[in-house]
C-alpha cells in the first residue's frame, strides 16, 4: 500500500502551474527519486507536500490521512519529515540542541510538563539524537555551532534532523547539491542504510548519478508535470527523459560515462574511508 | 456637522505633517541603513533645542557632557545663520553616532541594531535635560500665523504652511532617490548588499549619507514645527509612534504613502480630541481616545502588509544573541539568595527599600529574557503589562482575601498579554517591537491616565496584604520598609527566576530558540509556532503581572507615573545592559535599576539624569561591544579565567564544552577530514 500518495496535485502561483495534476506514490520501505531539470517544480512539490505553500487542487494522502488543511507541525507529528534545499539549521543552537527540538513531539501537556519536570524524558531524547548522529557517521559534531561547520557537514546535519524523530517518511530536497562526487556518493549509501531501519525516503536531486544509483523507483518532472516514471533503469532508457532532461543522446551518453568514471572513482575511494 | 469635522481635520494636518516627515526620515534610515531608528525623534529635538536656544539667548550648545558644552556667541542670532547652525550640529551628531555605533553594528541582528537605537534615544535625552534642563520651550513663529475663518471658526495658517513645508522636501527626497545615482545605489544595496559591493559601491558610505540625509529631514522640520507645540528633550520621542504607523503604512518604502498616512493620522487625532472634547466616547475613554489612532493603524498596516514587508539584505550573517541553555548552578543561586537575605536584613532602611526596588525590575526582567531573550520578540510593553496588574490588585484587594486578589491580578494580566499577543503572531523581531511599544503608549494614555480605570482622584491604593493576622506589608509592624516584606519579595523573585531556569532547561526552551532562530524550520520540526509565541507571551505577562503584583504592595499608593512608553524604553535598555539572554543578566539589570540597589549603595543616588545617560550609553556601549550584555562579559571573563588557571591557552568558547579545547573550527576540520575524505 502506498504510504504518501499525490493524486492529482496541482500547485499555481498566479498563471503559472508550477506543479501541474501530478499523480504521484511512495510505498513503504522505498526509497523514491524525484529528478527534473532546474525550475521544473520539485522543491515545489515538496513544499505543497509538507504544507509549506498552498494547494490549488488536488489532494495529498499519506498514512491514509488527507492532510489537504494540516498545517506543516500537524503533518510532522503524523510521521512526515523533510529537509531544505536551504538547509534552514537554527544557525545559534549546538549539533544536539538542533536535533533535540525535533526529537521532542510537544503534546499538549508539554507545557505543564516541561517546565514543572524538564528533565522528564530527556535521556530517551539523547539516545534518539545520538542513533540519528550515528546514522549519518558525525556524532563527533554534536557540540558544535552549525556556523562553524562546511557546507558539506550541514547538510548531513539537516539530513540527521529531519530523521532523529523515526519519522515514518522523509522528504529530502536537494541533499547533494553543492556536494562533490565522493560525497554525494557516501551520501547515498548512508540514505540506503536509513531504509534498513524501518524508514522510507522521498528524494529530489538533480544529481543522476546520485538519484539513478540510491532510488527504487523514480519520477521525472519537467515544466510541473510528471513526463516518465519507473524503476532506473527504465528511466534510463525512456526517450521522453533523455530529451527532456539530457537535451539529445549524445548528453545521455555523457552522462553514462560520467557515472561509470564516478562509480570507479568515488567507490574505491569511498571504501577506504569506511575502512578508516 | 460634516464641516466641524473637516474643520478640526484640517487643524490636524500640522501635526500630521510633522509625523510624516519622521516617517519619511525612517523610511530613508531603513533603506539606507537596515535600522528602524527610535532615536529619530531625540536625534531631531536636540538640533531644534539649539535653533531656539540660539534665538533666545545666542548660545550655541553643543551634545558634550563633562566637558563645557554652551559657547556665547554674542546677542541673539538671526534666523538664517541659526538654522544653518542648528542644522549642521544635527548633521554632525548624526555623523558621529553612525560612525561610532551604526557602522559597527552593520553586521548585527536588526533587532540589535533597533535596541541600540534606544540607547541612543535615551542618551541624547540625558544630553538635552543636562545642557537645557527638563523644560518646554515654545520657539517663535517662524511660519506665517495668522488666522483665517474657515467654517465660521478662527482657523491657524501655520499648519498648512508645515504642511507645504513637509511636502516640498518629501518632492526633494523622492526626486534625489528616484532620479540621482546615490538614490539607485542606496536601492540597490538595500536589495543586494552583496551585489552591490561586487559593482564597486559602497553600502557603508550610502548608509552613513542616508543616515545623515535622515537627521536633516527631521531636524529641518523639527525646527519649523518647534512654534507649533513648543519642544522639550522629550518632546519628539513619542513621535516614532505615529510616524512608524505611517512608514509601515508605507511598506517602509513609499515615501508618498508615508505622507498620506502620517497626515491622516494628525488629522484623525484632531478629530478624536474633538470627540473628546464633546464626550461622545464612553468616559472610560476620556483620557487618550486619540492615541489609538497610531495604534489601529500600526496594527491594520501589520496585518495588511506584515508579511510583505521588506528585509534589506544583509552582507554577513546575523546570529542573534546567544542563550545557553542547561541546568542551573546550584552553587550560584545558593549565594546569591544568601546575599539577598544579607541585604535585606540590613539596618540601613535606604539599602533594604533599593533591593527591594532591584527585585522586582528583576522579575519584571524575567520577563523580557523569556519574551525578547529566549523567543526573540521584543517587547516594549511589559512594564505596562505589570502596571495594569498593579491598578487590577488595587482593584480586587478590597473584593477577595489577600492571596487570591494578586492572584486574580495576575491572571487577569496573562488573559490580557495572551490576547495583546494573538494579533502580533504573524509579526516578529522589530515589527514586534513597534507593535508593542504603540501598546505601551496606549496603556499609557488610555488606562493609566484614565480616572476610571486608575480610580479616584487619579490614585489607586492597595491594602496591607495579611494573612492568618499577620502584616505582611511593606509597613510591616517594624520599620519601614518592614524585613518580612522583604523576603517575601526575594521569594517571589527566586521563584519567578526558578520558573524561568526550568523551563530553560527543558524542551520548551529549547521550542523557543528555535522558533527564534528560524520559524520554516520549527515548522518542519513539528513546533506549532503561534502557540510557542502565544505561550510565550503568556509566561511572559505571568511574569510582569508578579512584578505589578510587587510594584503595586512596594508603593502601596501609585498612580499611572512611572509605568509609560518611556519607562518602558528604559526598562529594555536595562534588560540588554545586563544580558538579555540569561537570568544573570536579569538579575544584574535589576541591580543596575534606577532606585535599585547598585546606584543607591554605590553611586549613593546620583541624579536621575546621570542614570537615564549611563544607561543610554552603556546600552549602546554593550550593543557594539558585547552583545550578550554584562552577564555574558562576566561568564567569558570567567572562563577565561578558568582556563588560565589551568595553563590551557585561551581559545574564545564556542560551546560550552570546548573551552580550553581546540577551537571547534580546528575539530570540524578534523571531523571533515574522517567523514569525507577531502583536504581541508
Amino acid at each position: 500500500m502506498a504510504l504518501l500518495e499525490a493524486r492529482g496535485l496541482s500547485v499555481r502561483y498566479g498563471g503559472l502551474f508550477a506543479n501541474n495534476s501530478i499523480d504521484l506514490e511512495c510505498r513503504a520501505g522505498q526509497l523514491v527519486g524525484l529528478i527534473g531539470p532546474n525550475g521544473a517544480g520539485k522543491t515545489t512539490f515538496i513544499d505543497a507536500i509538507t504544507g509549506f505553500t498552498p494547494v490549488s487542487s488536488g489532494e495529498v494522502v499519506f498514512d491514509g490521512v488527507n492532510l489537504n488543511d494540516k498545517a506543516p507541525n500537524v503533518r510532522v507529528a503524523l510521521g512526515l519529515s523533510r529537509t531544505f534545499q536551504s538547509l534552514e539549521l537554527f544557525e545559534d543552537l549546538t549539533v544536539r540542541d538542533n536535533l533535540l527540538v525535533v526529537a521532542q513531539r510537544p503534546k499538549w501537556h508539554s507545557v505543564v510538563t516541561d517546565v514543572l519536570w524538564p528533565g522528564r524524558d530527556e535521556r530517551k531524547y539523547h539516545s534518539q539524537v545520538r542513533w540519528a548522529l550515528e546514522m549519518l557517521q558525525i556524532e563527533s559534531l554534536a557540540e558544535a555551532m552549525p556556523s562553524d561547520l562546511s557546507h558539506g557537514q550541514r547538510k548531513l546535519i539537516s539530513v540527521a534532523r529531519s530523521i532523529v524523530a523515526k519519522p515514518q517518511l522523509v522528504l529530502l530536497d536537494e541533499p547533494a547539491a553543492g556536494l562533490d562526487t565522493a560525497e554525494s556518493h557516501l551520501l547515498g549509501e548512508r540514505l540506503r542504510g536509513l531504509l534498513a531501519q524501518d524508514m522510507s525516503l522521498f528524494l529530489i536531486d538533480h544529481d543522476m548519478g546520485l538519484v539513478l544509483n540510491v532510488c527504487d523507483y523514480i519520477y521525472v518532472l519537467d515544466f510541473g508535470v510528471i513526463i516518465a516514471h519507473g524503476t532506473p533503469s527504465e528511466v534510463r532508457a525512456n526517450p521522453t527523459v533523455i530529451a527532456a532532461y539530457l537535451g539529445d543522446s549524445a548528453g545521455e551518453a555523457q552522462a553514462r560515462e560520467g557515472a561509470a568514471l564516478l562509480s570507479r572513482e568515488s567507490g574505491s575511494d569511498a571504501q577506504s574511508e569506511m575502512n578508516q | 456637522m460634516m464641516e466641524t469635522y473637516i474643520f478640526f481635520a484640517l487643524l490636524g494636518v500640522g501635526t500630521g505633517a510633522m509625523y510624516g516627515a519622521f516617517a519619511v526620515s525612517l523610511i530613508i534610515t531603513y533603506r539606507g541603513c537596515g535600522v528602524v531608528n527610535f532615536a529619530t525623534g531625540a536625534m531631531a529635538m536636540f538640533p531644534t533645542l539649539v535653533f531656539v536656544e540660539l534665538r533666545s539667548t545666542g548660545d550655541l550648545v553643543l551634545p558634550l557632557v563633562v566637558v563645557p558644552s554652551r559657547f556665547s556667541l554674542g546677542s541673539q542670532i538671526s534666523f538664517f545663520p541659526a538654522l544653518l547652525i542648528a542644522l549642521t550640529v544635527g548633521s554632525l551628531l548624526a555623523a558621529v553616532i553612525y560612525v561610532l555605533v551604526i557602522r559597527p553594528l552593520r553586521s548585527s541582528p536588526p533587532v540589535t541594531m533597533m535596541v541600540a537605537t534606544v540607547g541612543l534615544a535615551l542618551a541624547i535625552q540625558g544630553v538635552a535635560v543636562k545642557s537645557f534642563g527638563n523644560v518646554t520651550v515654545r520657539g517663535e513663529k517662524i511660519l506665517p500665523d495668522h488666522v483665517i475663518e474657515l467654517f465660521g471658526r478662527p482657523f491657524p495658517v501655520d499648519r498648512l504652511w508645515i504642511l507645504a513645508a513637509v511636502l516640498f522636501l518629501t518632492l526633494v527626497v523622492a526626486a534625489a532617490y528616484r532620479l540621482t545615482r546615490f538614490g539607485l545605489a542606496t536601492r540597490a544595496a538595500f536589495l543586494n548588499e552583496k551585489g552591490a559591493l561586487l559593482l564597486g559601491l559602497e553600502p557603508a558610505r550610502l548608509g552613513f549619507y542616508n543616515w545623515v540625509f535622515a537627521s536633516l529631514v527631521a531636524s529641518t522640520i523639527g525646527i519649523l514645527g518647534s512654534s507649533l507645540g513648543g519642544v522639550s528633550p522629550f518632546s519628539f520621542s513619542l513621535f516614532v509612534v505615529p510616524a512608524l504607523g505611517a512608514a509601515l503604512a508605507g511598506r517602509l518604502r513609499s515615501v508618498a504613502v508615508g505622507i498620506g498616512a502620517a497626515v491622516a493620522i494628525g488629522s484623525f487625532e484632531a478629530v478624536a480630541v474633538h470627540i473628546v472634547s464633546r464626550r461622545q466616547v464612553p468616559s472610560f475613554l476620556l483620557g487618550g481616545f486619540s492615541s489609538l489612532v497610531p495604534f489601529v493603524v500600526i496594527i491594520g498596516a501589520l496585518i495588511l502588509v506584515g508579511r510583505t514587508l521588506p528585509n534589506r539584505a544583509a552582507l554577513t550573517e546575523r546570529a542573534q544573541v546567544r542563550v545557553v541553555l542547561g541546568r542551573p548552578k546550584t552553587l550560584s543561586w545558593a549565594l546569591m539568595i544568601f546575599l539577598g537575605i544579607v541585604v535585606l536584613s540590613s539596618d540601613d532602611a535606604t539599602i533594604r527599600f533599593a533591593t527591594i526596588q532591584s527585585l522586582f525590575v528583576t522579575t519584571l526582567l524575567l520577563s523580557i529574557v523569556v519574551l525578547t531573550g529566549y523567543l526573540g520578540q521584543v517587547s516594549l510593553a511589559q512594564l505596562s503589562f505589570a502596571g495594569f496588574s498593579a491598578f487590577m490588585l488595587s482593584r480586587f484587594d478590597s473584593l477577595v482575601p489577600f492571596p487570591f486578589g494578586p492572584l486574580l491580578a495576575i491572571l487577569l494580566t496573562i488573559a490580557l498579554g495572551t490576547l495583546v499577543s494573538v494579533p502580533a503572531l504573524r509579526v516578529r523581531g522589530v515589527q514586534f517591537a513597534i507593535v508593542s511599544f504603540s501598546i505601551a503608549v496606549v496603556f499609557d494614555d488610555v488606562l493609566f491616565r484614565s480616572p476610571t480605570f486608575v480610580g479616584v482622584g487619579g490614585l489607586a491604593q492597595v491594602e496591607r496584604p495579611r494573612l492568618f493576622g499577620l502584616d505582611l506589608g511593606i509597613f510591616g509592624e517594624g520599620q519601614f520598609p518592614d524585613r518580612r516584606f522583604g523576603f517575601i519579595v526575594l521569594a517571589g523573585t527566586v521563584v519567578c527566576a526558578a520558573f524561568v531556569a526550568l523551563m530553560g532547561s527543558g524542551g520548551l526552551g529549547r521550542r523557543f530558540l528555535a522558533v527564534r532562530s528560524n520559524e520554516r524550520a520549527a515548522a518542519a520540526a513539528g513546533i506549532s509556532v503561534p502557540r510557542t509565541k502565544i505561550i510565550g507571551a503568556a509566561f511572559a505577562s505571568g511574569l510582569a503581572g508578579v512584578a505589578g503584583v510587587m510594584f503595586a504592595y512596594k508603593s502601596v499608593t501609585f498612580n499611572g507615573g512611572g509605568l509609560d512608553a518611556q519607562r518602558g524604553l528604559e526598562l529594555l535598555a536595562l534588560c540588554y545592559l545586563g544580558g538579555i539572554g540569561s537570568i544573570s543578566g536579569a538579575v544584574i539589570g535589576g541591580l543596575l535599576a534606577p532606585s535599585g540597589l547598585f546606584i543607591v549603595a554605590v553611586l549613593g543616588g546620583g541624579s536621575s539624569t546621570n542614570q537615564y545617560l549611563l544607561t543610554g550609553l552603556g546600552l549602546v556601549l554593550v550593543a557594539v561591544k558585547f552583545p550578550r550584555g554584562l552577564a555574558g562579559l562576566l561568564s567569558t571573563m570567567s572562563n577565561r579565567l578558568k582556563v588560565f588557571r589551568e595553563g590551557g591557552k585561551f581559545n574564545e568558547p564556542k560551546t560550552p564544552t570546548t573551552v580550553g579545547l581546540k577551537s571547534s573550527r580546528q575539530r570540524s576540520r578534523f571531523s571533515y577530514q574522517n567523514n569525507f575524505g577531502r583536504k581541508p
